[in-house]
This record gives C-alpha cells, sequence and structure tokens, in this order.
C-alpha cells in the first residue's frame, strides 16, 4: 500500500470531500490527521469509524487561518511520527450572494477561510517537507473557480487564488520533489451540492457528460492519484474531476 | 390620505409596469394594460424567475432609489408580489424619505 | 460608444498608458491615484490639449461606502460611467512569497478585495443604467521566467471573480472581461532587435515586441467590441496562452 504508514493532514475533514478522503488514507494505512472548525459530533462519529476500522486518526479543532494553531498542529504531528507526507487543503466554504448585493463580511468570510487558510497551512507544510525533502500538497478548488459561478464571486475568486497559488508553489517546489496540484470538483454528492435548487441542478446535469453527480469517493480516487508516485510528473495543475460537466 | 396621494400612486403604479416591468426587464408579449394591480409576478401569473427578481431590485434602485438590499429576503418577497404591494413600498419609502424635512 | 471612463491605479506604468490611449481615444476620464503627488506629476506630463478631458483624484481608503461614493460620484461628475478600468500595481507574488509568506498571502487577499469593491460600484451604476463594461487588466504570469513580475494568484483569482460577475451583469447588458497584457520592451532591457526577442522564442518564433504604450492600444479591441463578449479573457499579444 501507497500510503502505509504516512502521515496525511487533511483540512475540513469531518463531512463530506474531507471525510471521505481522511477514510480512503485510513483504509490505505496511513496516520490520517484532520482539522475541523466547528463540528464535534462529526468529528467524533468519523473518529469512530476511522478506530472500527483499525485506523490511527488525530482530530485539532480550530480555524485554518489561525496561524498559531496551524503551526502548532504541524509541529506537533512532525514531533509524533518525525514526518508529513501529504497535506490536503480541503476546509472551504461558501457564501453565496449577487455581488451587487455582498456585504463586505461575507466576501472577507470566504477568501478567509478558503485563501487565507490555504496559504496558511500550505506554508506552515512546506517547510516540513523541504525538510525531509518530499510531500504532497493538494489544493482542493472547485469549477467555480475555473469557470465562475453567479451568486459565487467570493466563492470563485478564492478557488482561483488558490488555482494560482498551486501554480506559484510549483514553480517553487517541484523541482525539489514537493508535488503541488489542485483539483476542481464539479457536482459532487455532498451537502454543499444540496443547496443549489433543484432545477438549476438539473440544469447542471443536463449539461454533464456523465449525467449524475460525483461522490466525494471519486473525489478522494483523484487524491490518491495525486499524493503518491504516479504523480510525479504532475505539477501546478488543476485536475477537473466533474464528469465531464460544461462548467 | 389625501387625493395627491392617491394620483401619486395611480402614477407609481404606471410607471411600475411600463418602465420597471415591460421597459427593464423587456417583456415583448405584454402590454401595460395587461398587467393588473394584483397579478402574481413571480413563479405563477406573469411567471417572472429569480434572474428577474433581480433586475426588479436593481430596477427599483434606479427608479425609486428604494435600497432593497437592506430589507431581509423573506420580507422582500411579500413587497414583490403584485404591482400594487411594490408601489406601497415605495411609496412607503418616499415617505420615510421626506419624513426629516 | 464609448464616452466615459474611471481608470483606478492610473500611478502605475500600465495605468499612465492606459489613461493617454483613452484620452486619445476622445474619451473623457476621471483617473484616480494613489497619492496626490502621483496625480500632479501625471497632470504636469499630459499634454495641454488633453488637460480639460480628465480628471484626477486620489483613492480614498478601500471600504465599501467610500468606494462607492467614489464611483458614484465620478459618475454623475461626468454625466456617465461607460467603461471602468480596474488598473493595478504588478506584483511580484514569486518574490513576496520567498520573502514573506503571511505578508504576501494578505497582500494577495487586499488585492483581489480591491478587485471586488470597485467592480462592485462600478457594476451597481452600470446595471442601473443598463449599460457598461468593466475591464480587468492584468499582466500573464508566464512572463516570470523573462524578468517580469508574475502573479498567478492575483491573475486566476481576478478571472475567476471576472467570469462570475458577467454571469450576474448580463441581464443588464454590462459586460466583464479580463484583458491579459503580454511582453513588452522594458526599459532595463537596453538590447534591441534580435537579442530582445530571442527570451520569448518560447511563446512564438522571433515576435514582434511592443512598447508598453502600444500594448495599451490592445484596450481598443474591447472598447470597439466588448459589448458583445462577457466573461472572457483576451490576451494581447502574440504566442501567449489565454486560457490560464
Amino acid at each position: 500500500m501507497t500510503f502505509r504508514d504516512h502521515v496525511i493532514l487533511i483540512t475540513g475533514v469531518t463531512r463530506g470531500i474531507g471525510r471521505a478522503i481522511a477514510l480512503r488514507f485510513i483504509a490505505e494505512g496511513a496516520v490520517v490527521a484532520g482539522i475541523y472548525v466547528r463540528d464535534d459530533e462529526a468529528a467524533e462519529q468519523l473518529r469512530g469509524t476511522a478506530e472500527e476500522a483499525g485506523g490511527r486518526i488525530i482530530l485539532y479543532k480550530g480555524s485554518v487561518s489561525d496561524h498559531g494553531f496551524v503551526a502548532n498542529v504541524m509541529k506537533d504531528l512532525f514531533e509524533t511520527y518525525g514526518r508529513l507526507d501529504v497535506l490536503v487543503n480541503n476546509a472551504g466554504r461558501t457564501n453565496d450572494q449577487m455581488a451587487l448585493f455582498m456585504e463586505e463580511q461575507q466576501w472577507n468570510e470566504v477568501l478567509d477561510t478558503n485563501f487565507i487558510g490555504t496559504c496558511c497551512c500550505s506554508q506552515e507544510a512546506v517547510s516540513y517537507m523541504l525538510r525531509q525533502g518530499r510531500g504532497a500538497i493538494i489544493n482542493m478548488v472547485s469549477v467555480s473557480g475555473i469557470y465562475g459561478r453567479e451568486a459565487q464571486t467570493n466563492y470563485a475568486a478564492s478557488k482561483g487564488a488558490i488555482m494560482g497559488l498551486t501554480k506559484l508553489y510549483a514553480r517553487l517546489y517541484a523541482s525539489q520533489s514537493i508535488q503541488v496540484s489542485a483539483i476542481a470538483p464539479g457536482m459532487i454528492e455532498t451537502e454543499m451540492a444540496q443547496s443549489v435548487p433543484a432545477e438549476k441542478m438539473a440544469d447542471f446535469l443536463k449539461h454533464t457528460a456523465a449525467g449524475r453527480l460525483g461522490s466525494a469517493e471519486e473525489v478522494a480516487d483523484a487524491v490518491m492519484y495525486l499524493a503518491g508516485p504516479l504523480a510525479s510528473y504532475h505539477a501546478g495543475q488543476t485536475l477537473k474531476i466533474d464528469g465531464g460537466f460544461l462548467r | 390620505m389625501g387625493v395627491e396621494q392617491i394620483l401619486d400612486m395611480d402614477t407609481i403604479k404606471q410607471t411600475i409596469k411600463q418602465k420597471l416591468l415591460i421597459d427593464r426587464l423587456k417583456l415583448e408579449d405584454i402590454t401595460a394594460e395587461e398587467i393588473t394591480d394584483d397579478l402574481i409576478l413571480f413563479g405563477e401569473g406573469l411567471g417572472l424567475d429569480s434572474v428577474e427578481a433581480f433586475e426588479v431590485m436593481v430596477g427599483m434602485e434606479e427608479l425609486y432609489g428604494v435600497m432593497v438590499e437592506q430589507i431581509p429576503a423573506d420580507e422582500l418577497k411579500i413587497h414583490l408580489k403584485n404591482v400594487q404591494s411594490i408601489a406601497e413600498l415605495i411609496m412607503a419609502s418616499q415617505q420615510k424619505g421626506t419624513e426629516g424635512l | 460608444m464609448m464616452k466615459t471612463a474611471f481608470l483606478h491605479h492610473a500611478e502605475t506604468a500600465s495605468g499612465t498608458a492606459t489613461a493617454l490611449y483613452l484620452l486619445q481615444r476622445g474619451i473623457r476620464v476621471t483617473a484616480s491615484f494613489m497619492v496626490p503627488e502621483q496625480a500632479e506629476q501625471f497632470r504636469a506630463d499630459l499634454p495641454p490639449q488633453w488637460q480639460e478631458q480628465i480628471q484626477t483624484i486620489v483613492a480614498p481608503d478601500v471600504q465599501m461606502k467610500a468606494v462607492e461614493s467614489l464611483i458614484t460620484g465620478s459618475a454623475e461628475q461626468m454625466q456617465g460611467l461607460d467603461l471602468y478600468i480596474h488598473g493595478q500595481d504588478w506584483v511580484d507574488e514569486l518574490e513576496a512569497l520567498k520573502h514573506d509568506p503571511a505578508e504576501f498571502a494578505l497582500k494577495s487577499y487586499s488585492l483581489l478585495s480591491e478587485l471586488f469593491l470597485y467592480s462592485r460600484a462600478a457594476g451597481s451604476v452600470m446595471a442601473r443604467k443598463q449599460r457598461g463594461q468593466i475591464i480587468v487588466p492584468m499582466l500573464a504570469d508566464s512572463l516570470h521566467y523573462d524578468g517580469f513580475p508574475s502573479s498567478p494568484v492575483y491573475n486566476q483569482g481576478a478571472l475567476a471573480f471576472v467570469k462570475s460577475f458577467a454571469k450576474e451583469l448580463s441581464p443588464f447588458r454590462v459586460s466583464v472581461n479580463a484583458l491579459t497584457f503580454g511582453y513588452f520592451r522594458m526599459e532595463k532591457k537596453a538590447a534591441s532587435g534580435r537579442n530582445n526577442r530571442k527570451p520569448f522564442d518560447i511563446y512564438a518564433l522571433k515576435p514582434p515586441v511592443p512598447e508598453l504604450e502600444e500594448l495599451a492600444h490592445g484596450l481598443g479591441l474591447l472598447l470597439d467590441y466588448g459589448h458583445g463578449m462577457s466573461g472572457q479573457n483576451t490576451t494581447w499579444g502574440y504566442g501567449i496562452q489565454s486560457v490560464l
């Protein structure tokens, strides 16, 4: 198993795609560490599921844009396990509104969690990865960040910025064996997709070659590829996992 | 309520029908006369959708200076029910505007 | 027909080139500068025939109400706002990230927030009038290999913003587009002719390398035909990819 005893840090771990990624790595024999900000119940549920499967999981509660907290998490992990192999920047939130009516707070909240949070975690993780001479950072963006989406100027801009960050990190670190790439999920069967009105979702699916929503597990499959040796020549790109969605 | 205000109401309703709805939304298959004061605007009746709701909100800011962004969404839904309710909202905001004088 | 324009960050080299081009096109311009000295210098260097055609102002703090006030005030003063151009300083993100990662993150965040606030204010004026164009210029970020400042975070974030905003403003017939500038003759590259073109072979064989002033003319594409497209990224230069 490629990731046996590797240490994987996943942000936004308790639900949806983050959760699926965590359980996938557990199944691969890795040590999974996760950051979550709010849902203690979901966190405990995830811990239960992971331990039942015989896996090792450590959960930290805090905000990805809190530099002190993030630094402590990684320090703790590195001191305990002596390694940090993969960082998955999955923590992200939406706060949808037409830009003309969007409040500054709605803009700031989304940019803060999504973009600043990703910067914060990446900058901390990369210092450990440079020390060990290898590593992988995978940023969860969105097709919204590639094509834009109405009522999501904040979310799209934050994800676009992360796509740019992915390129920037690759330029700096790809030659030092640190694999940096991004995944843009399309319509995935998670809580986030439930907030899309039914009529709109039907329209989206009509314009999707696969004609269905993707599963969180299908996104986790892509993470397995990008985080491992099969993707050693894959650098700074955004991989769409969207069933062939027009946008 | 004085006669003056009733006349204003009529003018407001007429401009809502012609300027706000027909002109701004480019509604080609209906005339101002055919839009009754109580015709449901969104969903059923005139059948406007959420994009057109957005256009109406911006149109109200331009034509009448009514800042709809400050109104909570569920309250706004009631105000945008039909021409009569929109006219009442505009009337109320105009009166509020003159209160300070 | 474009008659009035607001140009943000006119103090930058590309901003100045843009301002001159707009004036040449007979457009009435309001140009914002970071500090009064920049505005004064700009006026001092400006040919006399254009002095009346441009109004220079100093940009306020980046706050929603202040920005709204500035944009609506300028639109009233010019009796219209046909065009908003979000100029900004070309940052070198690679250097910034290497030097101070936390600072780099905050700077990128603030640049995107500024884009949001200004575009929102301009879009609001234009949507009410049901006409207008918003242009977000940027410098192709692949040019970092050739000593240009490179900003993939800003570029990609701004482009996603442009595409989203474009979808929202289309009912009002307001178009929102990005304009990516390619390579141009940088002052410090004193070499001319063959040596000047060689670094850009990676894009196209022996391509023409324009002056920055000539580069600004690419705006003409949008000035004349931008009403027919929205949510696009037009790249002005030979051989540079426009799909990021």
